[in-house]
Order: C-alpha cells, then sequence, then structure tokens
C-alpha cells in the first residue's frame, strides 16, 4: 500500500518535470531566437506597422483652433466634410471636405492634406472636377472676386489676385510654404472638350479676413 | 535512468523541437501562401476581383469626370471576368512560372467602342486636339487596369523570382527536416520516451506562443498595403497561416501531455513489477 502510493506520486513528481523542462525549453528557445533575431523581428514589426492602419486614432467631430498661435489642435478625420467654399460671383457653394482621394472629389471640393488648414497661416491646396456640378465656371473668376472658407471652427475670406494655367505635373505652381495664408483652388483645364486634361487652371488667392 | 541519460535526452529534445518546429512551419508555408490553388480560393474568398475591378472603375472616374465624358463611358468596359482573367493569369505567373500578359488592350478596345457609340449619340465633331485628348484619356484607363492588376511589372518580376526559389527549396528542406525529426525522435525514444512528449508540448506551445504574440505585437488586421482589396487578401492570407500553426500548436500541447503522462505511467508499471517480482524472490 506505502509502495503503491510512493509510486502514485514519483509518477506525478515525473510528470511535473517533464512539464518543467517542456517550459524550460519553450523559455530558452524563445529566449534565444530573440537575442539571435531580436533586431530582425522588431524590424518587421515595424515594417507591418508601417503599413497598417491605426484603427484607434482620436477622431474628432470638432476642429480646435487656437486664433492667437493660429494652430489646430484636433484635425478633422481624413475624408470628412469640415466647410464649404463659396465662390459668389460664380455663383458656386460646395462641401470642402479634407483629403484628396477620389471618393472625396466626387463629392466636392478636396483639400490637400499635405498643405495646411484655412487659419494656420500657410499654403491652403484645394482642387474640385471641373464638370457642371462642381468647379466648371472656375476659368471665368475675376482678379480680386472673393472666395470665402466657412469652417467649423470659422469663417476665412481670400481675395484673388492671381490665375495660371500650368501643366499637372508642375508641382512647383503649387508651392507648399507657412510665411502667408495663400489659398489656391484649382481645376482640370480646359474645362470643355472631350479626352484627358492635363492641364489645371488654378486660382490664387490671399487671405483678407 | 541516469543523469547523463538524461541530459543527453533534454539535449536530444530541444533538438527535436526546432526540427519538428520547421518542419511544421514550412509544411504550412507550403500548403498556404506558397500553394497556388489556396492562393487562388483565399484572393476569391476574400472578394478579390470584385473589390479590384470597382477599384479601377473609382480610379478610372477621375479622368472620366474631367474627360467631358459621360460617366456611362466605363459602362461595361472592365467587369468582373476579365479581372479575375488578369489577376490569375498573374498568380499563374509569379507561382507556376508561366507566361503572361495583361489584356488591357482589350480594356481600350472597350472603351473605345464606348467612346465612339458616345460621340455619334451626342454628334460630337472631333477636331485633331479633341483626338489627341481622347487617346491620351485612353491610354491612361489602359494604364490605370494595368497598374492595378500588376502594380509594378519590375516588382512583379522580382517576386516571382523570389517565390521561384523558394518553391524549389520548401520541399526539399521540409523533407530533410522531416527525416531529421524522425531520426532524432527515434533515438530520443530510445533514450527516453516522455522526451518525445516533452518536445511535442514544447513546439506545440512555441506555435501557440506565435500566435499570441503576433496577436499583440503585430497589426496583422490593420495591413493597408496598395488597396483594400489586397490589403483584405493579405490579411486572410495572414491569419490562415497563423490560424493553422496555432492549431496544429493546441493538438500537439494536448498529444504531448498525454504522451509524456502515458509514457511516465508506462515507465512506472515496468518499475512496479520489477520491485514486484524483487520482493516475491527476497520472500
Amino acid at each position: 500500500m506505502h509502495n503503491h502510493k510512493s509510486i502514485h506520486w514519483l509518477k506525478v513528481e515525473a510528470i511535473i518535470i517533464d512539464l518543467i523542462v517542456a517550459s524550460i525549453i519553450v523559455i530558452g528557445l524563445i529566449g534565444s531566437v530573440n537575442l539571435l533575431f531580436g533586431k530582425q523581428i522588431k524590424s518587421a514589426i515595424e515594417l507591418v506597422d508601417m503599413v497598417s492602419i491605426n484603427t484607434n486614432s482620436n477622431v474628432v467631430s470638432e476642429i480646435k483652433f487656437n486664433e492667437n498661435s493660429k494652430e489646430i489642435a484636433e484635425y478633422p478625420e481624413y475624408g470628412s466634410r469640415y466647410a464649404n467654399i463659396k465662390i459668389e460671383s460664380l455663383d458656386i457653394n460646395l462641401p470642402l471636405y479634407y483629403g484628396d482621394k477620389l471618393s472625396i472629389l466626387k463629392n466636392g471640393v478636396g483639400q490637400s492634406s499635405g498643405a495646411y488648414f484655412p487659419g494656420e497661416g500657410g499654403a491652403i491646396i484645394c482642387m474640385g472636377h471641373n464638370t457642371k456640378t462642381f468647379l466648371y465656371r472656375l476659368p471665368e473668376i475675376d482678379k480680386n472676386a472673393l472666395i470665402e472658407i466657412e469652417t467649423t471652427y470659422g469663417n476665412f475670406e481670400y481675395k484673388v489676385f492671381q490665375t495660371k494655367i500650368v501643366n499637372m505635373y508642375n508641382v512647383d505652381e503649387l508651392p507648399v510654404q507657412k510665411d502667408e495664408e495663400i489659398l489656391m483652388l484649382y481645376t482640370c483645364y480646359p474645362v470643355t472638350g472631350l479626352g484627358h486634361k492635363t492641364d489645371r487652371f488654378v486660382v490664387y488667392a490671399k487671405r483678407v479676413n | 535512468m541516469g543523469k547523463k541519460k538524461r541530459i543527453i535526452s533534454y539535449i536530444l529534445s530541444i533538438f527535436l523541437v526546432i526540427f519538428l518546429f520547421i518542419t511544421i512551419l514550412l509544411t504550412t508555408l507550403n500548403c498556404t501562401i506558397l500553394s497556388t490553388l489556396n492562393v487562388k480560393k483565399k484572393v476569391a474568398e476574400s472578394n478579390y476581383y470584385a473589390e479590384l475591378q470597382k477599384i479601377i472603375v473609382e480610379s478610372s472616374q477621375n479622368y472620366v469626370m474631367q474627360s467631358g465624358f459621360d460617366e456611362s463611358i466605363m459602362d461595361g468596359v472592365v467587369n468582373v471576368y476579365d479581372v479575375q482573367y488578369d489577376v490569375d493569369g498573374l498568380i499563374d505567373y509569379i507561382y507556376e512560372g508561366k507566361e503572361y500578359v495583361v489584356q488591357s488592350n482589350m480594356i481600350r478596345a472597350n472603351l473605345d467602342k464606348n467612346i465612339k457609340e458616345y460621340v455619334e449619340a451626342n454628334d460630337y465633331e472631333i477636331s485633331e486636339e479633341n483626338q489627341k485628348g481622347i487617346d491620351e484619356f485612353e491610354n491612361a484607363i489602359e494604364d490605370i487596369y494595368k497598374r492595378n492588376i500588376m502594380y509594378s511589372e519590375e516588382t512583379i518580376k522580382q517576386i516571382a523570382h523570389v517565390v521561384g526559389i523558394i518553391k524549389k527549396v520548401t520541399p526539399i528542406a521540409m523533407i530533410v527536416c522531416a527525416i531529421i525529426s524522425i531520426v532524432l525522435a527515434l533515438i530520443t525514444k530510445e533514450t527516453s520516451s516522455p522526451a518525445i512528449g516533452i518536445s511535442m508540448l514544447s513546439t506545440g506551445a512555441l506555435f501557440v506562443f506565435l500566435k499570441t504574440y503576433s496577436g499583440t505585437n503585430v497589426a496583422i488586421n490593420n495591413i493597408l498595403l496598395l488597396n483594400k482589396a489586397f490589403s483584405n487578401t493579405l490579411i486572410a492570407m495572414a491569419n490562415q497561416v497563423i490560424q493553422k500553426l496555432y492549431t496544429v500548436g493546441v493538438i500537439l500541447c494536448i498529444a504531448g501531455v498525454a504522451f509524456i503522462i502515458y509514457a511516465e505511467a508506462k515507465k512506472k508499471v515496468v518499475r512496479v513489477k520489477l520491485l514486484e517480482e524483487h520482493s516475491q524472490i527476497i520472500r
């Protein structure tokens, strides 16, 4: 009886030792891999993170703007409508979206995410299609015409000082700077005719209000 | 069992774990991301063809909206079957090395037909400048189709080259590792039978750890590469590999524990029998 009990305990003890050995092997191998390939694994994870989108990013429904420092504390979600762009002289009143993806441009005017927001004191780059429902009449704009941007954090007014026809690949004509608040609004040109349009009609306007 | 023998059995277990791990990993990769049939199945399951067709049409909208044509100009130009034909051809090129050319001229022919019908219906007179614009428009649409199907010809060539090498090397490496695993298992069994259970349990635990680690440290489900359709397919394939390895891991863990219990129990029964025989002799 005593023998059987001790043998039973011996069995349990042996199984426990085996399980401990298995755990040590696992921990040892993970540690070794980490020691030998830790850097490479970290780089691979960083690479995946680089091509991942953060689904937990803070999305704001309202933009917080500081008038004194000319800074936006929280930017709107990419693709969201945050303003209206108005050119009264041309009877244009269109929604303004943050972003310039094709799906955005189907709904209104898009604002390039690579430039600044109204009020920030830098270059604002906006674009829209040249169809009748969007910026078809933009080439008719006069010098000194006013362009209004009504945002959720304030209204901004710009006066046209120049218009230009530029090639679509000539990005130098749309300089991104933070010295002066200049709105650059463009559409494909010519607005009539069939086929692919490689030129852009650009309106340059300075902030006046 | 002597101390020396036990240490040898543990060292053999470590090697067995490594080779078992590699064998299972290579087998899983061979059956999933390296299998042409499986890739095509995953591509179809993740609705890649339809999603890509949608992306091509949406990408073309930018050109359509500035071209002076109606949106209907793209009607029937790019259909899911053409996309499926081209994507499958591309997969065959990457995995099987079969010759492949994107059928973009067909897309151009479809678009050309629509443009001619549109011009006729609207009674447009096409000037030389307009014709140039139309040709450029057709080039742009053809280019969009080509780019969306194969992204970059040079990159695809490089990928096909690398996949070709991996596909040649993997089965050989798999067989070699499997043979080494079997030999190690036989030697380990001779030294100490529970050591095989220890190896199975350790290998299984490593696969379970792999899933837990990748789940917490790698944002696999958020991958956004090239476009949504491609990303979804990539995510589905990565998850398939991880899930398969996890399943094998769990099975190995259970089998390993069962094997350890069985082997230890069997070992002790022999010991009990010997003890009983020994006590009878003394009597």
